[in-house]
């Protein structure tokens, strides 16, 4: 009971580092998830745009063009004429698109000279640059068609806006095929988590393992007269306990954040999951404290494995993006198998999610967690045995 | 003499396998993890705009719908073609390809009634629609006209065939891919790494820290080109470490940064400078040997994350809703140092950038020497 107490009480030493991971979870796993989250619907939603408009012009024409895209896009009126700024903030995705009216806008118009009358910046060739041209380029063929059949501006942007408004009702007909990239909340959330858990249980329990092993708390172990079995159980228990603890604790923080998530009945199946991964982190944890008795580089290796195996398993890049070699290479990595269990979970029925799958994905997690305590052993021993 | 504790310090510094580990290793390991994750990305943007795979149901082979299928699915001067149309027999058939995903969606045509068929909600399918949207337009104007202006319908008919382009892109000379920041983002976490550097530089001066220190402080030799010299040795290395790191994702990763080495050596040189001063401050300041370690971590981190290490936009967002965090976050004006020389050149935000760099390193130094100043130790 005295070593699992102590086990206990060092944990107090690392609440900072908990603390703060716990913190960075919340924090931008939220912002994460809710960035990353997308609901299937069975109803048709156009894709609205940010477009971001600096109106020069002021004109009959130009409100009528602002009337329209606000009415169907995201509309940011701007001010500023610094194109780099408007250019980097498209780049890093605060708006799709921007319009710049120039001065002259209505005059050529109305002259007929139409060529390159507005100019736009956008993040290169994409799909929302092309889409939003079209939008564009159709409202404005529609009203200088309008002007030179003999309308008045006024006319021409009233008849132009009525045909925007009438086309609106073709609406395509959504027929799911496969649901499989949906991310849910909870998806996202538990995906994230697969770093966030892996950080935390790999430098804390690193850590209290380390202190367990330093050389003078080793030996007045050692002299206690503590049977060695009752004491490696004591070790075992302590940090399975911590552990425990913090899975639980990140598992809580997922759910109170979004309760309504609750609903779909899945999060038991995450809680597994996550479970399951806690004993790889403890794995990986045992693993790396065999390396080495220095918090520092207990610190680096970990953030040095979690942080790479998290670009590279779909924790932070989406799988979709990832080339077929490295995701070749992902099937020897734990967190891969975590953030496929989670994907299942998310995109299967409730009912079905107990299926071959879902259990091979959490034996092949379970063997990776023996494997790092086997590597860990190993490790340890051969340092005894040549007194490293 | 301030010679002689360079090169001890360099000795010192490069000896200790933790300060190697996070300052030289950690870097290279995270760009290798960054290029596999997404350095195709960088090359192949994966926004860039694909063509659409379409179905096309339809009995009537004379549909003039199917006329504007045709000439989307030609290439032109400005752009590849938008669709690759597939003609099926019947919907079954048609909805059986796009459940095996060889399709994005489908056109029934029925008599120039459209239908549009998607799996779901997005870009793809707001383009198919859009399509529909363009093709029922066509009609409302030629309707329109040819009720209250018959005499111009000809001539409508004839600008809706036409091609006007109306709408021109304006042109940046560089199209630096936004996953390019993350490999930015890390150099100047690199950068910041140097902060502990001078944290375990300044326990061999402080008397109440080590040992050394002790020996240090009671010595007769000065302190001031003492620590300059330990701030140097920490430079030195800091450069070393990120010199290694630019060549390797240049040149092993073959990642183009579109800057010039030595121009990238300025910033990052700099960007130590800032890490190796802030951690002066930070050793200046804090005497617990924990916090000594973990202050530094979490200052590099948490600024790291700030200038989008894990979050590529988050520096643009901060950009946008409150711009002067970004101007005192160290990462943040080390990328985007770095991110401005590589898109637009040498501007005077660049040099703003460098300018601050130059005043964070002045007023750390300035705050650590009141902290360190006047501490004489007797020999006893």
């Amino acid at each position: 009971m005295t070593v699992f107490k102590a086990i206990l009480k060092s944990v107090r030493e690392y609440k900072i580092t908990i603390i703060i991971y716990l913190f960075v979870f919340i924090l931008f796993g939220n912002m994460s998830a809710h960035a990353n989250a997308t609901n299937t619907s069975s109803i048709f939603k156009e894709t609205v745009l940010n477009v971001a408009i600096k109106d020069d012009d002021n004109s009959v024409i130009s409100k009528g063009l602002i009337d329209y895209l606000s009415s169907t896009q995201e509309v940011e009126m701007i001010k500023t004429s610094n194109y780099k700024e408007i250019n980097d903030n498209i780049r890093f995705g605060i708006y799709n698109y921007a319009l710049i009216i120039p001065k002259d806008f209505s005059s050529k118009i109305k002259s007929g000279n139409n060529e390159n009358t507005v100019e736009y910046i956008s993040p290169g060739n994409n799909a929302s640059e092309y889409l939003l041209s079209e939008k564009l380029r159709t409202y404005l063929q529609d009203v200088v068609i309008y002007l030179d059949s003999g309308y008045s501006e006024e006319e021409a942007i009233k008849l132009t806006k009525e045909s925007m408004e009438a086309i609106t009702k073709d609406s395509p007909s959504i027929i799911h095929t496969n649901k499989e990239n949906d991310i849910s909340y909870f998806g996202a959330m538990f995906r994230f988590n697969g770093y966030t858990l892996l950080m935390i249980l790999c430098v804390s329990i690193g850590s209290i393992l380390t202190f367990m092993k330093d050389k003078d708390v080793k030996n007045r172990i050692s002299v206690s007269g503590m049977h060695f079995a009752k004491r490696n159980v004591a070790i075992i228990g302590g940090v399975s306990l911590i552990g425990f603890a913090i899975t639980t604790l990140v598992i809580l923080s997922v759910v109170l954040f979004n309760l309504s998530a609750l609903k779909d009945g899945k999060i038991l199946f995450y809680a597994i999951n996550t479970y399951v991964l806690m004993l790889t982190g403890l794995g990986m944890a045992y693993m790396i404290s065999s390396i080495s008795l220095n918090d520092n580089i207990i610190n680096m290796v970990s953030n040095m494995t979690v942080l790479s195996m998290s670009f590279l398993c779909g924790v932070f890049v989406d799988v979709e993006f990832l080339s077929a070699s490295i995701i070749k290479l992902a099937h020897f990595l734990p967190l891969y198998w975590y953030t496929t269990a989670t994907r299942l979970v998310d995109t299967t029925p409730v009912g079905d999610i107990i299926c071959p799958k879902y259990v091979l994905y959490l034996v092949i997690q379970f063997t990776f967690a023996l494997i790092f305590v086997a590597a860990g052993l190993i490790i340890s021993r051969k340092k005894e045995k040549y007194a490293v | 003499m301030f010679l002689r504790i360079y090169f001890y310090k360099l000795k010192e510094l490069s000896q200790k396998p933790w300060l190697v580990g996070w300052n030289m290793v950690f870097p290279l390991v995270l760009a290798t993890a960054f290029f596999l994750g997404f350095g195709n990305m960088i090359k192949n943007d994966p926004n860039e705009f694909s063509t659409i795979n379409v179905g096309y149901v339809n009995a009537d082979s004379n549909s003039y719908f199917k006329t504007v299928l045709d000439e989307l699915s030609k290439d032109t001067k400005d752009r590849k073609k938008i669709l690759t149309v597939t003609e099926f027999c019947s919907k079954d058939k048609a909805l059986e390809s796009m459940n095996d995903g060889l399709i994005d969606g489908f056109y029934i045509d029925n008599n120039d009634d459209i239908e549009t068929i998607v799996p779901s909600n997005g870009i793809t399918s707001t383009t198919l629609n859009q399509i529909v949207r363009e093709y029922d337009n066509t009609q409302i104007v030629i309707k329109n006209i040819a009720k209250d202006n018959p005499q111009k319908l000809d001539y409508a008919i004839a600008k809706l065939t036409e091609s006007v382009s109306f709408l021109k892109e304006h042109e940046f000379g560089n199209n630096v891919s936004p996953y390019l920041n993350y490999f930015f983002s890390l150099l100047s976490m690199s950068c910041l790494f140097a902060s502990w550097i001078s944290t375990a530089m300044l326990n061999g001066f402080c008397a109440n820290l080590t040992n050394v220190g002790m020996r240090f402080e009671c010595s007769p030799s000065r302190k001031m080109p003492a620590i300059t010299a330990g701030i140097l040795a920490g430079l030195t290395l800091q450069s070393f470490s990120n010199t290694i790191a630019i060549l390797y994702m240049e040149h092993v990763l073959g990642i183009n940064f579109g800057i010039s080495l030595w121009n990238s050596l300025l910033i990052t040189t700099l960007g130590s400078g800032v890490g190796i001063c802030t951690g002066v401050l930070i050793g200046a300041v804090i005497k617990n040997q924990t916090l000594r370690v973990t202050i530094p971590l979490a200052f590099s981190m948490t600024c790291s994350f700030f200038s989008g290490l894990m979050v590529g936009q988050i520096k643009q967002i901060i950009q946008y809703h409150c711009p002067i965090i970004n101007k005192i976050n160290p990462a943040a004006l080390i990328t985007d140092s770095l991110y401005i020389c590589s898109a637009y050149g040498k501007t005077k935000e660049y040099y703003t950038n460098l300018l601050i760099m130059v005043l964070i390193i002045v007023l750390s130094l300035f705050i650590s020497s009141f902290c360190l100043r006047r501490r004489s130790y007797d020999s006893i």
